[in-house]
């Protein structure tokens, strides 16, 4: 029903007011409010994984996409495409890389698949194209392998890319 | 703000990024193509063990083997295929349901030395049925032995983008084409094991199949009848049957 809101808990103690309609699209709290018999009036939901400034983030894009339809379920021979970020999103995603892995893992936690998907995508396009060393810069990644297993994988890519 | 400043604060943002778990990498890689997923198994061990036990890479390298064109296989490297990472098992009760198998072999089956002779003769202008003399057609496959995370990724395959698995080789009378396994074999750990019902196989379906090395053994025995006609001395045919005899 419109106008039925429900509070969400963040982390550092902040309570937002969200439609419930808006909350569902996190098929965390939908199973908290569906499956567990949680009421919407008088509970508070709290959300330990996640912080006020993310959860703000992340209501921002649930009330954005609020009349979207549900997600197709996880297909594996559906053709995955990186470019199919709207504009929208291509905006609202321009934070910085912290914010970008904070969103990720909230849209993990509350199991929202459509900002799942697309902050992956995100991702994804950062590594597109870069090589390893770039790739290691951009998410300040150690190289830990030795050398021999260093020359072990280059073999095995070099074996891979044989025609 | 000065660039050292810069610099220093797009490394002390670096350093604060919260880690992703291995499901989310998965995730994120299973938007790539694989070239760009060569580069990312250089990244990290991490990274490289996500590519090659949660994603579609290695389906993608193995199954691609067939459409390469090149069967030429440096002789040098023949010494390097190890035996015992193919297993093949021979036809059994309970194993009905997985049949590898090959295509008729008109050559072969062919007891007449004038009949094959004939055969050759007519495939002689044909070079696209020749390739098809030595065809391994594996309808669907069993994954038994496999190591934890080779079973998880090839049952991935199987339940996700193979239905069917179909193994050809293309044999050419100048260039014997094992490459296909020799390509298996430098996968490490990778353990496949076919169950197969050769009955078209005539004479070689008694051949107790167990390893790549029987492999081989099977595949020379093929194209000795299509060699011996065509008087090839090829270095690599020498270099393979020192192999096999070994």
């Amino acid at each position: 029903m419109a106008g039925n809101k429900i509070k969400l808990q963040s982390n550092d103690g902040d309570t937002f007011d969200v439609d419930v309609e808006i909350a569902k699209q996190s098929a965390t709290i939908k199973t908290m409010l569906e499956d567990l018999g949680m009421s919407e009036e008088d509970d508070v939901i709290p959300l330990p994984n996640v912080n006020s400034a993310i959860l703000k983030k992340v209501i921002q894009w649930a009330t954005h996409h609020k009349d979207d339809p549900p997600p197709p379920e996880d297909d594996e021979n559906r053709e995955k495409n990186l470019s199919d970020i709207s504009s929208w999103d291509q905006d609202f995603l321009k934070v910085d890389q912290g914010t970008l892995f904070e969103l990720i893992l909230a849209a993990n936690y509350l199991d929202i698949k459509g900002l799942l998907d697309v902050t992956c995508k995100t991702v994804a396009n950062m590594i597109k194209g870069r090589t390893p060393e770039e790739i290691r810069r951009q998410f300040n990644i150690k190289n830990d392998f030795t050398p021999q297993e260093e020359e072990q994988i280059k073999k095995e890519n070099e074996w891979c890319e044989e025609k | 703000m000065s660039t050292a400043r810069e610099r220093y604060l797009e490394w002390k943002n670096r350093c604060l990024l919260p880690q992703l778990p291995t499901e989310i990498w998965v995730h994120i890689f299973s938007y790539l193509h694989v070239n760009d997923l060569l580069s990312v198994r250089r990244v990290s061990r991490l990274f490289c063990s996500c590519i090659n036990q949660h994603t579609y890479f290695w389906s993608s390298v193995i199954f691609d083997i067939d459409q390469c064109a090149n069967y030429s296989i440096p002789t040098n490297l023949l010494r390097h295929v190890r035996s015992a990472n193919i297993e093949l098992f021979t036809k059994s009760n309970i194993y009905s349901h997985c049949t590898v198998y090959l295509k008729p072999q008109p050559i072969i089956n062919s007891t007449s030395k004038r009949r094959k002779r004939h055969l050759l003769k007519a495939h002689d202008d044909d070079d696209e049925q020749l390739k098809k003399q030595s065809y391994l057609r594996c309808a669907s496959v069993h994954f038994e032995t496999l190591r934890s995370f080779d079973q998880l990724q090839l049952e991935y395959l199987l339940k996700n983008r193979i239905r069917r698995l179909q193994f050809s080789y293309e044999c050419l009378s100048h260039e014997p084409s094992p490459i296909f396994l020799f390509k298996l074999e430098r996968l490490k750990h990778l353990k496949i094991s076919f169950v197969h019902n050769i009955i078209q196989l005539d004479s070689f379906a008694v051949m107790l199949i167990n390893t790549i090395r029987d492999i081989v053994d099977l595949l020379l025995k093929l194209k000795k009848y299509v060699l011996i006609f065509y008087n090839v001395e090829s270095h690599f045919i020498s270099k393979l049957s020192e192999y096999v005899t070994s």
